[in-house]
């Protein structure tokens, strides 16, 4: 018998479910939860979507100059604010 | 084990009982004088509630094949007490055939620990569920 597991247990495990971190019966509940839950399924996509994006260096090739200009705008806000 | 974990047993059971069509597995998961206020059925309190849940569920596993699936949004426990709310969908099937109809209700319901370390539903609550809207949709008032 696959034990119920709620959302919110779900919400917190869905990182180490990604990750293979999680015991073969935390596992199965999840999935056996994934199976009814559109709501917990769309989190898991969500999750794996950004856990992709990050790990692509691809998706993050920024224009040239972009790093600099990013630290002159912070830096003249942070001025502007007192924070420096 | 934690509270929280015995609960997911519990409802674990449950649905193992409605898709086995067992009443008395069913009737486990209840406290004696419990508190049944299922959408489109008269409330009934107490010991008529086990009686009356009883011949209603045996009605329905004669005549149909369940199947549930519950998906419990979040579990809170308080000491001996505890609720927890979600949704069951329930898929019938004629025995004598004929097209199966799945009703999603939303539900909420209350837990009480027995002196034996048991947790009970001591109150079930449910109605049928809508679909999901934007908040600012056009939405029926009553």
């Amino acid at each position: 018998m696959v034990i119920e597991i709620s959302c919110e247990e779900v919400w917190r495990e869905v990182s180490n479910y990604l990750d293979g971190e999680i015991t073969p019966q935390l596992r199965a509940r999840m999935r056996e939860h994934f199976k009814g839950c559109k709501h917990c399924t769309a989190v898991l996509d969500g999750t794996r979507n950004v856990v992709q994006l990050v790990g692509d260096a691809k998706a993050f090739v920024l224009p040239a100059g972009f790093s600099d200009r990013l630290y002159q705008k912070l830096e003249r806000k942070l001025s502007k604010d007192g924070r420096l | 084990m934690n509270d929280v974990y015995e609960i997911n047993v519990a409802k674990a059971r449950l649905r193992e009982a409605y898709n086995a069509g067992d009443v008395d597995l069913l009737l486990t998961a209840f406290a004696d004088e419990f508190t049944d206020m299922s959408f489109g059925k008269p409330s009934f309190f107490g010991a008529d509630a086990k009686s009356v849940f009883r011949m209603r569920m045996t009605n329905l596993f004669e005549q149909h094949q369940a199947t549930l699936i519950v998906t419990i949004i979040a579990i809170r426990v308080f000491a001996n007490a505890a609720f927890d709310y979600g949704w069951h969908s329930l898929t019938l099937t004629p025995r004598e055939g004929g097209e199966s109809t799945t009703t999603r209700k939303r539900y909420f319901e209350t837990w009480q620990k027995s002196s034996s370390g048991e947790w009970k539903i001591n109150l079930y609550i449910d109605n049928v569920d809508v679909a999901p809207m934007m908040p600012d949709a056009a939405m029926p008032i009553q």
